[in-house]
């Protein structure tokens, strides 16, 4: 009688654990050309971006975020979601190093889809009411246009593993520095900021921090980050931070700038300034080939 | 198949130095973190198995000192070691005006202060194990209390609790992970940058796995030995004369007839 019962517990559990399971039907989305298009999909965003709130812009979405970009990648990898959310270099970086995997441009107010200047474009994070918003405002303005997407260009090329001889954007260390302008980034989002561990790139910055020897950040916002601290006159130090500890850095003073790829949103203004944006791309969707 | 074991070859090859250094200090952390923790136990431990002083104000102290530590291992056992993290790290940063606590001490700090937070409970648990007869038979011998701690209670706690010291380390070497959300670069840190980099999660991830798993097994393996040779399987006999306040008072392993 015990076995009886027993065993109709455990084919019970089992049953209502496989009740449990999503129906793991994916959704051919490569041939959207609109938002609508995307209607029902699975698509996911990292976690505490505007990216995550961009994508309840598609009709019936079901949602999901996860905490990092490989994350999302995995989960694309293993069917689990159809596609996710990212800007289009970081697409383009992904869909260089994996061959199955393509894009869609959610071009702005082209195809149902909107977001603001300040949702899309990238900006440096200062503490509220820091004196350097107007010189790094200043510096920025001085970087054309064609260099930013020259630059953008060679750091997607470079975190390909591809040579890269000379960087678009150059200038000179400042031979007596004022001081150090300390800035964090995640080190974790490329082409905008990430690790190189065995052989620095062109152009890579060490990081700081102890236990931190022999890791290097390059990429668009570390070669942006050279440029602010050398136009200013000072020494660079690169942190490596969490995405969510971003802002609690520059909030206690440990950091003088956030210089991650991150978006000059409403919300974020209400905790820190931002300067002018830097670079502003088209957030896209990617998905697997079938 | 080939080609997945291959690139988990690869990884290994290729990012052997950082691997290491991250095994260093997840060793480095989760062994000084236990010991440092083991010792807060004990001296919680024997506080707060202290009989109330017959003093009013030492009674008082005692009281005082037993509610502090209530607090602290009810506060740093029911909230996550993650948290624990975070709040500690960024919170020093916000009141000293920006100043970060160097990434490896703190990463200790946090360990043993949340081991600690345990092995109160556990050294506790180990001293009210012990018979009662003990205490009343180093007093009977004129130990005082401390006396008695010391030479007669606590070798027997440490002989006794050591498997669940043992289970404490195992469980620090696997919960050093959880410190890469402040940025300490021990194992799991650098299994982040290694699957960013090779975008192999799933590869990166299983070669930190097996590493975990042969740092924890090894480490259970050699605990286990030293429990062993703690046992005591033989029985012993206090030899001596209750009449002769000068005789010799011996120990012997096993029972024998006295020839007086």
């Amino acid at each position: 009688m015990k076995k009886i019962i027993a065993m109709t517990l455990a084919l019970l559990m089992v049953l209502s654990l496989a009740a449990c399971g999503n129906s793991a039907a994916s959704m051919d989305i490569s041939g959207a050309k609109t938002i609508a298009d995307l209607k029902g999909a699975k698509i996911a965003a990292q976690t505490g971006t505007f990216h995550a709130d961009a994508l309840k812009q598609i009709p019936e979405v079901q949602a999901s975020d996860l905490p990092d970009f490989t994350a999302l990648l995995e989960a694309l990898k293993a069917g689990t979601i159809d596609g996710y959310i990212a800007e289009e270099p970081t697409a383009f970086d992904v869909c260089m190093s994996n061959e199955d995997l393509a894009y869609l441009p959610l071009v702005n107010n082209d195809t149902g889809f909107t977001a603001t200047d300040a949702d899309t474009g990238i900006a440096v994070g200062l503490k509220t009411g820091n004196a350097l918003r107007e010189q790094i405002n200043e510096i920025l303005s001085q970087i054309p246009a064609e260099t930013r997407s020259e630059l953008m260009n060679q750091m997607v090329q470079i975190s390909a593993g591809k040579e890269v001889t000379k960087l678009a954007l150059e200038s000179e260390a400042p031979a007596n520095p004022t001081g150090t302008l300390k800035v964090a980034m995640e080190c974790a989002y490329a082409p905008f900021n990430w690790t190189d561990s065995s052989n620095p790139s062109l152009g890579a910055v060490p990081i700081s921090g102890e236990g931190k020897e022999g890791l290097y950040a390059n990429g668009y916002d570390v070669q942006i980050a050279k440029y602010i601290a050398n136009k200013l006159g000072m020494d660079l130090e690169i942190y490596a931070i969490e995405w969510d500890g971003l802002i609690p850095a520059l909030d206690a003073g440990t950091v003088d700038a956030i210089i991650a790829g991150m978006s000059p949103t409403a919300e974020r203004e209400e905790q820190i300034d931002f300067t002018d944006v830097y670079y502003s791309s088209n957030l896209v969707v990617i998905y697997k080939k079938k | 198949m080939i080609q997945f074991f291959q690139d988990a070859a690869n990884i290994l090859s290729e990012h052997y130095p950082f691997l290491l250094r991250g095994v260093g200090y997840t060793m480095l952390i989760a062994l000084v973190g236990t010991l440092a923790g083991l010792l807060i136990g004990l001296a919680t431990g024997v506080l707060r198995t202290c009989p109330l002083s017959k003093n009013v104000v030492v009674r008082w102290l005692q009281k005082i000192a037993n509610g502090i530590i209530a607090v602290y291992v009810e506060v740093f056992r029911g909230t996550p070691m993650m948290v624990q993290a975070m709040v500690i790290y960024w919170g020093y940063a916000f009141a000293s005006g920006g100043n970060t606590l160097p990434l490896i001490p703190s990463g200790i700090l946090i360990v043993s202060i949340n081991t600690g937070a345990y092995m109160a409970e556990i050294v506790r648990g180990g001293i009210i194990s012990i018979d009662n007869g003990q205490f009343e038979g180093a007093a009977a011998v004129g130990m005082t209390h401390w006396q008695a701690m010391v030479h007669v209670i606590l070798p027997q706690v440490l002989r006794n609790i050591l498997p669940s010291v043992a289970n404490e380390f195992v469980i620090n070497i696997k919960d050093t992970s959880v410190l890469n959300v402040i940025g300490v670069t021990e194992l799991y840190y650098f299994a982040g940058i290694i699957k960013r980099q090779t975008f192999q999660t799933f590869q990166t991830y299983l070669v930190i796995c097996v590493i975990y798993f042969i740092l924890t097994f090894s480490i259970t393996r050699i605990l286990r030995a030293i429990e062993k040779k703690l046992q005591v399987t033989d029985s012993f006999v206090i030899c001596g004369s209750q009449s002769d306040p000068n005789a010799e008072i011996r120990v012997v392993k096993k029972p024998e007839v006295p020839n007086d």
